[in-house]
C-alpha cells in the first residue's frame, strides 16, 4: 500500500507539473490579452513534434532547446500575422480565430506526420531507472521532466517578477495604455507574451512526447484538461495555475490508481446501499473509472461556488 | 446572350457518339459491386483505411484469376465516420444504386447496426436481399444474439481467441497472476466475460489479482495504472487495449521495470510496431488468425505485391480467407446472387485457403480458422512497417479444438 501510494503520488507530481507547464502559458496569454487561446495544446503537440523530427536529424538535446524555440516563434508569428488583424473584431472572433488555428494545426500535423504515433523515445542517456520506491523502478527521465517543470515555474517567475521586461509586462497586463504611453511598444509585448506561452507549451511537448506517445489526438486529449485547470486556478493566475495543475494531476492519479466507489465508503460508515437503491450504477462507479470525470465535475463546482477560481480575481 | 443553338450543334453530336460507343463496353464489363462500409476519416480512420488497402489487394487477386464466377469486382469505399446511424444511411444509398454485398469491420456497434439495417431491408425485398460481409469485427454477440441469415462473419470472435491465449497461457506455465485491462466498451467486456468464463477450465493454478476498464482515448499516462497492476503482483496482463493506448501502456510497463508478459487481442494495430521498437520484445504476446512474419506459404509474395500495389504491410488475414470462402460459395451456387450465395453458406463451405483448410459454419455463418499465438519478436523472416520487428508464432490451435459451439438460434428465410 505504501508502495502504491508513494508511487501514485510520484506520477501525479509528473501529470500535474505537466498541466502546469501548459496552463501557465495560456493564463499568462489570458491575463495579458483577454486571448483564451483554444490553440494551446496544437503547440503542445507541435513541440513533441519538433522534437521528434530534430531529435531524429541532431539528437535530443539541441531538439530541446530548437524544439519550443520554434514553437515560440510560430506563436509569435501568428499572433501578430493573424490574432492582431482579428483583434478589432473582438472575443469572439478571437476566440474563433484561435479554435481556427487548432483545427489547421492538427490536419496540418495528419498530413505531415500521418495519423499514427511516431517513434519518438526517450534519450539514452537518460533512459535508465534512477531509483526504486520499495519495488517500483522510477525512471530517470521522469525526474527529469519534473526539473525541467520546476526550473521553467523558476525562470518564468524570476523573468517576471525581476527583470525590466518582466515589470513592463506586468504592467502591461493591467494599465496597456499607460504603457503605451511611457513609450513601449505594447503589440510587440503582446507578440513577446504570446510566443512565450506557445513556447512553454511547445516545451511541455518535447519532455512529453516521448514518455508518452506523439501522435495526433495528444492535442485533444490535454486540450480540455489544460481549460479546466486555467478555470479551477483563477483565469489570470500563475500561483493558482500551478496549485490547480498539482491538484489535478495528484487527484487524478490517486483515483486511478485505488479502486474504491460511494458503495465501499458508505459501507465502511456502516451504510450499505444496495442494486435497489435508486442510481446504484452510480455510486457503485469506481473511483479509477470516475478520474477522468474529476477534473470537469471540479470545473463545475468550483464555476458555481467561486466562479472566480482559486486564486482569481473576481470577474 | 449565350447561344445555346450553336453549342448544341457544335457539342451534341460528339457527346452523343461518345456515349455509344461508351455503352456496350460499360455493359461486358459490369462489375460486382462491394461497398465498403468504414470510417475513413475521424480517429478510427487508420484501421478502415488499412482494410481498404487489404480488400483491394483480394480484389485484385481474384480479379486476376478470372473474377467471382467470370465477374470482376469492384471496391466502393464510403465513410461511415464510426457512426451507426451514418453507416444505416450509407447502407440505403448503397442499396438504391444497386450494390447487393455491403462489407464492414472495425466497429462492433456499427456492425450491429448494420446487421439490424440489412435484416429489415431483407424482410421487405425478399427477392432482392442484401447480404453484410462482417471483415474485422470481434464482438461474439454478432454472431451469438444479434445473429442473421444474410451476415457472413470473417473475423474469429473473442471467445474463440480466449480459448486459444489461455491454452497458450497455461501451456507457457510462465504466469500463474493476470490482470485484465481493457477499454470501457463492448470489446473489453466481451474479453473479460471471456476470460472470466474460460480460466478455471483451460487453465491450473492460473488466478485473476485485478480488473480494471480504460476510459477509450483519454488516458496518455499509463503509469497510474501500471503502478496498480504491479501493487496486486500480476506477472501477466490481458489488455484489447489498441493503438495509442496499448502503446502507452508499453512504454509505463517497461519504465517502471515490471517484467511479465502481455497477451494482447488487438496488438497488429497500424503504427504499433513503429512506435514500440524494440519495446516489448519477447514479452508481448499476441492472439489472432495470422502471425504477419513470413511463416506461411505464399505470405511473401503476398507482401511483396501488396507493398508494392497497396503500399502497406500484409497482415489482414480475414479478408484473404473470407473471400476465398465466399468465392468458393459464388462457385459452388454458379451464381454471384446473394440468395443462392447466402444458401451455400447456410450448409457451409470449405475452401483451401493462405491458412490452410478453412471453413464456415452453417449454424452462425462464422468462418472458422486456426488460431495462432506469436511473440514481438526481431526473430522473423519479415518485420512490419520497415522494422525488425514482427509476430513470431509460438503455438498454433487448429480451428475444431478451439471454436466454441454456436449459440446462434438463425431465423432462416421461408
Amino acid at each position: 500500500m505504501a508502495e502504491l501510494i508513494s508511487v501514485a503520488a510520484l506520477n501525479g507530481l509528473v501529470y500535474g507539473l505537466l498541466l502546469f507547464m501548459l496552463s501557465s502559458g495560456m493564463t499568462l496569454i489570458f491575463s495579458m490579452m483577454g486571448v483564451l487561446n483554444f490553440a494551446h495544446a496544437s503547440f503542445y503537440m507541435l513541440g513533441a513534434y519538433f522534437a521528434y523530427q530534430i531529435s531524429t536529424a541532431i539528437g535530443f538535446w539541441p531538439a530541446l532547446l530548437i524544439a519550443p524555440l520554434a514553437v515560440a516563434l510560430l506563436g509569435a508569428g501568428i499572433e501578430r500575422f493573424g490574432l492582431r488583424r482579428v483583434h478589432q473584431y473582438g472575443h469572439v472572433a478571437e476566440l474563433l480565430f484561435t479554435f481556427g488555428v487548432a483545427l489547421i494545426l492538427q490536419e496540418l500535423v495528419m498530413i505531415i506526420w500521418g495519423r499514427f504515433a511516431q517513434p519518438y523515445v526517450v534519450p539514452e542517456s537518460l533512459a535508465f531507472t534512477a531509483f526504486h520506491l520499495f519495488s517500483t523502478g522510477v525512471p530517470a527521465y521522469r525526474l527529469f521532466m519534473m526539473a525541467t517543470a520546476v526550473a521553467m515555474f523558476v525562470s518564468l517567475y524570476l523573468v517576471l517578477a525581476r527583470t525590466r521586461t518582466g515589470i513592463i509586462i506586468q504592467a502591461a497586463v493591467t494599465h496597456p495604455q499607460m504603457v503605451g504611453m511611457l513609450g513601449h511598444d505594447v503589440p510587440r509585448i503582446y507578440s513577446l507574451v504570446f510566443g512565450l506561452g506557445c513556447g512553454m507549451a511547445g516545451l511541455a511537448g518535447v519532455i512529453a512526447g516521448n514518455t508518452f506517445s506523439t501522435a495526433p489526438d495528444m492535442a485533444a486529449l490535454l486540450g480540455g484538461i489544460v481549460f479546466v485547470v486555467v478555470i479551477v486556478g483563477g483565469l489570470g493566475s500563475l500561483t493558482g495555475a500551478l496549485v490547480a495543475s498539482l491538484l489535478i494531476g495528484v487527484l487524478q492519479t490517486f483515483m486511478l490508481a485505488t479502486s474504491f466507489s460511494a458503495v465501499d465508503l458508505l459501507a465502511s460508515v456502516g451504510w450499505t446501499l444496495g442494486p435497489e437503491t435508486p442510481l446504484y450504477e452510480l455510486w457503485s462507479m469506481k473511483s479509477s473509472h470516475a478520474a477522468p470525470l474529476l477534473p470537469y465535475l471540479l470545473m463545475v463546482l468550483m464555476l458555481a461556488w467561486r466562479p472566480q477560481g482559486l486564486f482569481g480575481r473576481r470577474l | 446572350m449565350i447561344d445555346f443553338k450553336g453549342f448544341r450543334a457544335r457539342f451534341a453530336p460528339p457527346l452523343l457518339s461518345f456515349g455509344l460507343a461508351l455503352a456496350p463496353t460499360a455493359q461486358a464489363a459490369e462489375t460486382l459491386k462491394v461497398a465498403q462500409i468504414d470510417p475513413v476519416s475521424g480517429p478510427l480512420a487508420p484501421i478502415g483505411d488499412s482494410s481498404t488497402r487489404h480488400l483491394r489487394a483480394k480484389f485484385d487477386h481474384i480479379n486476376a484469376a478470372g473474377g467471382m464466377n467470370g465477374q470482376m469486382l469492384e471496391l466502393v469505399v464510403m465513410d461511415s465516420e464510426g457512426n451507426p446511424e451514418k453507416a444505416q444511411v450509407l447502407l440505403r444509398q448503397a442499396v438504391d444504386s444497386g450494390i447487393r454485398y455491403i462489407t464492414q469491420g472495425t466497429s462492433s456497434a456499427v456492425g450491429a447496426a448494420l446487421g439490424d439495417a440489412v435484416d429489415k431491408y431483407n424482410r421487405r425485398n425478399p427477392e432482392k436481399p442484401v447480404m453484410l460481409l462482417d471483415h474485422t469485427n470481434t464482438d461474439p454477440a454478432l454472431t451469438g444474439e444479434l445473429c442473421s441469415y444474410w451476415r457472413f462473419s470473417f473475423s474469429p470472435r473473442v471467445p474463440t481467441r480466449t480459448e486459444a491465449l489461455l491454452r497458450y497461457v497455461s501451456t507457457q506455465g510462465r504466469v500463474k497472476k493476470l490482470f485484465l485491462l481493457n477499454p470501457d466498451y463492448s470489446l473489453g467486456v466481451a474479453v473479460e466475460t471471456s476470460v472470466k468464463a474460460a480460466l478455471p477450465r483451460l487453465t491450473k493454478g492460473v488466478e485473476i489479482v485485478g480488473t480494471e476498464r480504460v476510459p477509450l482515448g483519454k488516458v496518455r499516462d499509463y503509469a497510474p495504472y501500471v503502478a496498480k497492476i504491479r501493487a496486486s503482483g500480476a506477472d501477466g496482463i490481458v489488455t484489447s487495449l489498441f493503438g495509442a493506448d496499448a502503446i502507452g501502456l508499453m512504454k509505463a510497463a517497461n519504465e517502471s521495470g515490471w517484467n511479465g508478459f502481455v497477451y494482447a487481442y488487438t496488438a497488429g494495430g497500424v503504427g504499433l510496431p513503429t512506435a514500440l521498437g524494440a519495446l516489448g520484445k519477447e514479452r508481448l504476446v499476441w492472439v489472432n488468425d495470422f502471425m504477419p512474419s513470413g511463416e506461411l506459404a505464399g505470405e511473401m509474395k503476398y507482401n511483396d505485391e501488396m507493398l508494392a500495389n497497396q503500399k502497406t504491410d500484409f497482415y489482414q488475414m480475414q479478408q484473404t480467407y473470407g473471400y476465398d470462402l465466399l468465392a468458393e460459395a459464388a462457385r459452388r451456387a454458379k451464381s454471384n446472387d446473394v440468395t443462392k450465395v447466402a444458401k451455400q453458406l447456410d450448409s457451409g463451405v470449405t475452401t483451401q485457403s493462405m491458412l490452410g483448410e478453412v471453413s464456415v459454419r452453417g449454424a452462425d455463418h462464422q468462418a472458422v480458422v486456426p488460431l495462432f499465438v506469436g511473440i514481438y519478436s526481431d526473430k522473423v523472416k519479415r518485420g512490419l512497417e520497415n522494422t525488425p520487428y514482427s509476430y513470431r508464432t509460438v503455438a498454433r490451435y487448429e480451428a475444431k479444438d478451439v471454436t466454441p459451439a454456436s449459440t446462434c438460434k438463425m431465423k432462416r428465410p421461408g
